[in-house]
């Protein structure tokens, strides 16, 4: 089975680092990492993920923005995204049932359980 | 005698005649004369009658009589009616009658003087708004100015009466004692009293007295200078009744605005608190992340290493519910500061408590006052507060586990205060307080100690911060937690608040 491609965006380059050594690490997806919203974005374009973990909360453009440039992409408009968020408690998103505004979010601080759990609800759930 | 007096020293005489009292009196009429020699026995006119008539056409002139010799009688009679002197036909020798004429005019000037200075004190008296009296010194009136007319009628008709008939009953004692104690002193001092009138109403008067002597009976004289301040004090009564107003709205606003700041404060504190929490996610994230990696690859075979691993996890679990702590009381909206029942926040923290409650074997009593005076203060904040404490005492209970006891009760305190031996002097007597107790009543050790003391449990790192957290957000609702030891190893919370101003 072709291995899942998975974009993560976040500012933290310690936590993209260290998410994709976890993800990487269960054998079943492929990872890339970017600190910086335009640079995934064109990151995206060339590598296709199959899921897109997008931090909400980033200096240059934040995660809602990214989200809108993948919407206008031809190609990408169809890639789930899951958020990352810090500014929600993880007990309010669950009573939510994880989604915001139509997108599925995961709170921070995340463990590496409900990051799987997350990719795996949301893979090939393409809109 | 026109010639006696044309001869005298003084060259200014000048003299006229008239030959009947109509002459004399047209005379008097047209002109001014210091002097009438005046014959009591005239063509057309004979006796007193012929003064009287002079009189009454020039009233200050000064008048000597003259008479026959067998009328001395008449003379004198004259004189009592204002006659400056008499002189006996026959028996005038220009000496007498030079000094005769001297006396009269020199009497005549001086009269003229205590004229102008009664009309001058007169004046003076019916154009001041105070009211004059004198009385003498069993307090009978001798006189009263004529400002006395408003509150007691003529004042021509006071003389003689009794100047305290008309002070209040409550006040005549105390106006009779400063009325004696003025004739002793010669001074008086400034006193208030009321004055009834005889239509029944009610004034108030301020009077100070001074004793006069006037040198010629040696009785003293008391001058008493009064003022009718009924209307100065009612308009003192709308000034202070005003002023009251004025400081109760001052209050007011001072309240307002301390609620204002507090709200800020609270406000202030809880942006910090989110912003600490948000900030403080990332860093846990790395560590979450890193942990569970290691835990993955590195320490899959090896015991100790997936221990200290397992720490760090726990560690950053508990890091992570503080930081949840402090999302909690940053909450989503602002902080409302609205008068709030303690025992209904208890009541709600002890259901969110339940299901955490259920690891421990504790059970919670609670005896809560009713009713209990409102607390000025954000209702979910203070709720978080309760659940904290609560879950910090029962982890604090040994195994045995225990009974928490939660009590409130309102106070109004007579001094400053105490808590712990230290006074807090921001709860001030006469303010009505709520305590909250939350005391650990731990049972006891299944097995009867022995003489070692017994192990306490050892106090956990986020306990201390937890409270020091949660006093600073009680001292933002103007509130003072406690903690004082139970002697078990267990810590008693007391929470005092200031009721909130509306129930006091």
């Amino acid at each position: 089975m072709r291995r899942k491609k998975i974009l993560i965006i976040d500012d933290e380059s310690s936590i993209t680092r260290l998410l994709k050594l976890n993800l990487e690490n269960t054998g079943f997806y492929t990872v890339r990492e970017e600190n910086h919203g335009a640079q995934g974005l064109s990151t995206a374009r060339d590598f296709k993920p199959d899921l897109v973990l997008l931090d909400v909360m980033m200096p240059d453009m934040d995660g809602g923005d990214v989200a809108a440039l993948f919407q206008k992409d031809p190609v990408l408009k169809r890639t789930p995204i899951v958020f990352l968020t810090a500014a929600v408690k993880k007990d309010e998103l669950a009573a939510r049932g994880n989604i915001i505004g139509g997108f599925p979010y995961i709170a921070k601080p995340l463990d590496v359980r409900g990051v799987l759990e997350a990719i795996e609800q949301n893979l090939d759930k393409a809109a | 005698m026109a010639e006696v007096l044309s001869n005298g020293d003084d060259n200014n005489t000048t003299v006229a005649h008239a030959f009947t009292l109509a002459e004399a009196l047209e005379q008097l009429r047209q002109q001014t004369f210091d002097l009438v020699l005046l014959d009591l026995v005239l063509p057309d006119s004979n006796g007193l009658q012929t003064f009287a008539d002079l009189r009454a056409v020039a009233p200050h002139v000064a008048v000597i009589v003259i008479t026959g010799l067998d009328d001395e009688d008449l003379a004198v009679s004259a004189m009592r009616q204002g006659a400056a002197d008499y002189l006996m036909k026959g028996r005038l020798d220009s000496r007498t009658f030079r000094r005769a004429i001297s006396y009269a005019l020199e009497r005549s000037r001086f009269q003229a003087a205590l004229r102008r200075n009664e009309e001058f004190f007169r004046l003076i008296s019916e154009n001041v708004s105070d009211l004059i009296a004198v009385l003498d010194e069993d307090g009978k009136r001798l006189y009263n100015s004529p400002s006395y007319k408003k509150l007691l009628g003529d004042p021509l008709q006071l003389v003689g009466s009794d100047s305290f008939e008309e002070i209040h009953p409550a006040d005549r004692e105390r106006i009779m004692e400063v009325f004696q104690h003025t004739l002793q002193r010669g001074v008086g001092v400034r006193t208030e009293y009321r004055m009834i009138l005889r239509d029944g109403s009610v004034r108030f008067i301020e009077s100070q007295g001074n004793v006069m002597r006037d040198g010629i009976s040696g009785s003293p004289k008391l001058v008493v200078v009064s003022r009718d301040i009924t209307d100065r004090k009612a308009s003192t009564e709308l000034l202070r009744e005003a002023l009251s107003d004025l400081k109760k709205s001052h209050e007011e606003l001072k309240a307002t605005q301390l609620k204002l700041v507090q709200s800020e404060k609270v406000e202030a504190v809880s942006t910090f608190a989110a912003g600490v929490a948000h900030e403080v996610k990332n860093p846990l994230q790395t560590i979450i992340l890193g942990v569970d990696f290691l835990a993955g690859r590195v320490a899959a075979d090896n015991p100790t290493l997936k221990m200290v691993l397992s720490d760090m996890a726990n560690a950053v679990q508990r890091a992570d519910s503080i930081i949840h702590a402090l999302m909690e009381f940053s909450g989503d909206g602002r902080k409302q500061l609205r008068a709030e029942n303690l025992n209904n926040l208890i009541q709600d923290a002890i259901v969110s408590t339940q299901t955490d409650l259920l690891n421990y074997p504790i059970s919670l009593q609670t005896e809560l006052a009713d009713p209990l005076p409102l607390i000025e203060l954000d209702a979910r904040t203070m709720k978080h507060v309760f659940i904290n404490l609560l879950l910090h005492s029962a982890r604090q209970m040994p195994s045995e586990g225990g009974k928490i006891r939660i009590r409130t009760f309102p106070r109004k305190l007579n001094e400053p205060l105490v808590l712990n031996g230290k006074a807090l002097h921001y709860f001030k007597p006469e303010d009505t307080v709520v305590f909250v107790e939350i005391r650990p009543r731990p049972n006891p050790p299944l097995e009867p100690a022995d003489s070692s003391p017994p192990a306490k449990p050892p106090i956990k790192k986020e306990n201390a911060l937890g409270i020091t957290v949660l006093k600073k957000i009680v001292e933002l609702f103007g509130g003072v937690v406690d903690v004082s030891g139970t002697g078990d190893g267990e810590d008693a919370y007391t929470i005092v608040f200031k009721a909130a101003k509306a129930n006091v």
